[in-house]
């Protein structure tokens, strides 16, 4: 149960000092810390010396930026084309109105597609309706006749012997 | 629950549209955090503003490619970071050449206007320069990553989330990172850390002497 306890304390802990690199603890927070510390006093030292460091790290000063920066940049940025999305950017490689201009011709070959598509299924169909209808009308049916005994020379299993000796 | 917008990214939007204005603000606000970036990741001033100045124009140029998927601030130090990363990498093939040889207005370096900033009396200065020095020294030995990490760690306009986005690493991950770096600056640090020098005024953070 204590193991459990001491986990739960350093967690709480390690979420104090992640909290306290970046920024003032809170009263809250510091009475947290004093609990644990009372608890384990050996942890002190750790603490203490990462506080130093943080004390350390605040003292640095900030880097002097010169009072013309804002100016610098804004100078350099109308310098620059200014800034626009692709679609924008497509305007220099077409000529003026050309976004009507591609609505149009795209509708215009979609709707040409779909007529060719259209066309050629109903060419298809009355093709295979002629067909039908030729050998419906044309082709006698006699030369079916015979169909079953042709099929049946294919299923013969023994060889004639006294033929093939014949036929040599 | 309705999420309130990033104000910096309402900025951006309309600095899209053409509102050079609303660039300026943007420009004005992260300028100290980036120019400070740059000034703790390569210890030169000069290097470090137009670096600063390189992220601005490309924060400006990408504006058009620019949605409002992630924090502003995200978006501007991951930019930052491989710029700066990047002019580390050149330094390391280019030793002795300065990034503005490279730039193309090379005569705004020197229009540059500092104000006076804070001053020190005499034996305060030296020990504050000293010390400041020791800490950029430490800092400067540390792997880059590693850098990067401890000096995003001092920005308040990033979340440790945001940093980890920024680093592209896990949050733990990043916390990792930072505390690695930390316990190599205090190891680094140790005598100058514990001369007291650092004992900060009655406001400071936590009144160690009580909570032991």
């Amino acid at each position: 149960m204590s193991n459990v306890n001491d986990d739960m304390q350093k967690r709480v802990l390690q979420e104090v000092t992640e909290a306290a690199w970046r920024r003032r603890l809170t009263s809250d927070e510091l009475a947290r810390v004093r609990q644990h510390l009372a608890a384990h006093p050996e942890a002190g030292a750790e603490w203490e010396s990462d506080l130093a460091l943080t004390r350390a790290l605040n003292r640095l000063p900030a880097a002097p930026v010169s009072s013309n920066f804002t100016a610098l940049v804004l100078q350099a940025a109308r310098k620059t084309p200014a800034p626009r999305g692709w679609w924008h950017q497509l305007d220099d490689w077409f000529p003026e109105g050309w976004r009507p201009r591609l609505a149009l011709g795209t509708a215009m070959v979609c709707l040409s597609l779909l007529t060719i598509r259209e066309y050629q299924t109903l060419q298809r169909q009355r093709m295979a309706r002629e067909l039908v209808g030729s050998l419906a009308s044309n082709q006698p049916v006699d030369w079916l006749k015979n169909f079953e005994t042709i099929k049946s020379f294919d299923r013969v299993q023994v060889a004639d012997k006294e033929l093939l000796e014949v036929l040599q | 629950m309705a999420q309130t917008p990033d104000p910096d990214a309402t900025l951006m939007l309309r600095a899209k549209d053409g509102d050079l204005r609303a660039f300026e603000e943007l420009v004005e606000k992260y300028k100290q955090p980036i120019v400070n970036l740059m000034f703790r990741m390569l210890h030169d001033l000069a290097e470090a503003e137009d670096l600063a100045q390189t992220v601005f124009l490309k924060v400006y140029q990408s504006m058009g490619r620019y949605h409002v998927s992630a924090k502003f601030s995200t978006w501007i130090f991951t930019i930052a970071r491989h710029v700066c990363l990047n002019e580390i990498r050149r330094r390391s093939r280019h030793p002795s050449e300065s990034i503005e040889a490279t730039l193309p207005d090379s005569e705004e370096a020197t229009t540059r206007q500092y104000e006076d900033h804070k001053t020190f009396t005499p034996p305060e200065a030296f020990l504050q320069g000293e010390l400041e020095q020791k800490i950029q020294e430490a800092l400067d030995a540390l792997p880059e990553k590693q850098r990067l990490a401890v000096v995003l760690c001092r920005q308040d306009e990033l979340s440790y989330e945001e940093i980890a986005e920024v680093l592209e690493l896990s949050l733990s991950a990043t916390k990792s990172l930072i505390h690695r770096a930390r316990e190599t600056l205090k190891l680094r640090l140790k005598p100058y850390l514990q001369t007291g020098a650092w004992e900060e005024e009655a406001t400071e953070t936590l009144p160690l002497k009580r909570c032991l």
